[in-house]
């Protein structure tokens, strides 16, 4: 029992959790500032690693506003969901070794999760009336309309080859196989990584946040302790998103001779990340159209062909 | 068995009472704040957007919205049908392409 709340709580639970996610964001952020030119964070920390959390205080200690024109309950309870709802899909993602809950069919459960967090972006922005804040919420939702799709079926496809919907099961089949699903289904991979980008609203897809046209997008009237939950929760959802492609699609955690999973686990997430950053650092934001035509014309069928290869025994 | 079908409601629990506590601890050593009717009023930026520049698209939604539909109960029941591999399940997934072929060919852009 203790060693269950330990296991859940602090090692590779979410303590240990939130501490990566800061320095994934740190990763990201000085990747990033090094393609520009920039130096990105310097002073606080050895190279500003603890940048990223000195941010996080002072967000939290802020003044914190509630503009008078909101839905007041919703308006507070969104940043709360938006950060608990990563937290509960990494625990679904085998850390360790093993995942904290493991059933048959929780891939299922992720992708509702991932539907639940666009959800509720969509009502943090719809309770803030405010212009920008709508106009920033009905895109996150035209987006999710466009990329739901092809990211269930990027999941499904692995597990039709295994045969469990249960992603211990799929880390456990690349184990034994010693295959990874990136070699066996790669238009599977990238069509997931796509997805994901657009799902955690990064720079090709950034497009409910653009802040060159509508402010802040969804996020224009938070401030204070709200406004450091929702980075919390992009930080957390990042390291989700990069841990979920990599159990899925490049073996998860092994123990590689003396390395221990997670640290295995860690590493190959970390080079989804940098991928993740380059594609930040070299792209241009698509408009809104742009993305929901491209994912119903190329991203779905890819993913629909890629499903019928493995039906007839391609892979 | 019993502590694997409690796990799930743990970990959901957890998570939110880690996030609420946060919460409240940034409610804590936050600065109390002034009343201020300025303060408080929505973020505009120098322009008064009137409601009608700011309307939505609905006819549009909607549609993606119904071929969202369509589609994700074409997913699911690749999700939980497919495990056995073979000519019915291909022909099923070869149906599926073609009527996205069509969709897409057929106008989505208009």
């Amino acid at each position: 029992m203790l060693g269950e709340l330990i296991n859940l709580l602090i090692f590779p639970g979410f303590l240990f959790l939130i501490t990566i996610s800061f320095i994934y964001e740190w990763i990201d952020r000085k990747f990033f500032a090094r393609i520009q030119g920039r130096y990105g964070p310097l002073y606080t920390g050895p190279s500003g690693v603890l940048q990223p959390f000195a941010d996080f205080l002072k967000l939290l200690s802020k003044e914190d506003i509630t503009p008078a024109a909101c839905e007041r309950t919703i308006f507070s309870i969104t940043p709360i969901v938006y950060t608990a709802i990563p937290l509960i899909m990494l625990s679904v993602i085998p850390l360790n070794g093993r995942a904290i809950i493991s059933f048959e069919g929780d891939i299922i459960f992720l992708m509702f999760l991932s539907a639940m967090v666009t959800l509720s972006v969509f009502l943090a922005g719809w309770s803030s009336a405010n212009n920008f804040s709508r106009v920033g919420s009905v895109r996150a939702a035209l987006q999710m309309l466009s990329y739901e799709i092809p990211l269930g079926l990027s999941m499904i496809g692995p597990a039709i080859v295994v045969g469990s919907l249960s992603l211990s099961k799929i880390v456990e089949w690349q184990i034994e196989h010693s295959a990874w699903f990136l070699w066996l289904q790669p238009i599977g991979f990238a069509v997931m990584l796509i997805s994901l980008i657009a799902e955690l609203e990064r720079i090709p897809f950034d497009i409910p946040e653009a802040e060159t046209e509508i402010v802040a997008g969804w996020m224009t009237e938070y401030g204070g302790r709200k406004l450091a939950l929702l980075r919390l929760g992009k930080n957390l959802e990042l390291l989700m998103a990069s841990m979920l492609i990599s159990s899925i699609y490049l073996g998860g955690g092994v123990q590689i001779y003396f390395l221990p999973p997670l640290v295995v686990l860690l590493i190959k997430s970390v080079i989804i990340l940098l991928i993740m950053s380059l594609i930040r650092g070299i792209f241009a934001r698509f408009r809104i159209d742009q993305v929901t035509s491209g994912m119903w014309s190329y991203l779905l069928p890819l993913m629909i062909f890629q499903i019928m290869l493995i039906q007839f025994g391609v892979d | 068995m019993v502590m694997e079908n409690l796990m799930l409601p743990m970990v959901v629990l957890s998570a939110i009472l880690l996030v609420v506590f946060i919460f409240l601890i940034g409610g804590n050593i936050s600065q109390k704040s002034q009343k201020d009717p300025e303060k408080l009023t929505p973020y505009a930026c120098g322009e008064d957007l009137s409601v009608e520049e700011a309307r939505i698209n609905l006819e549009k939604f909607l549609i993606f919205a119904l071929y969202f539909l369509i589609f994700d109960v074409i997913t699911y029941m690749m999700a939980i049908s497919f495990f056995e591999r073979g000519i019915i399940p291909g022909i099923y997934s070869i149906v599926a392409f073609a009527s996205i072929l069509i969709l897409v060919l057929g106008g989505l852009h208009k």
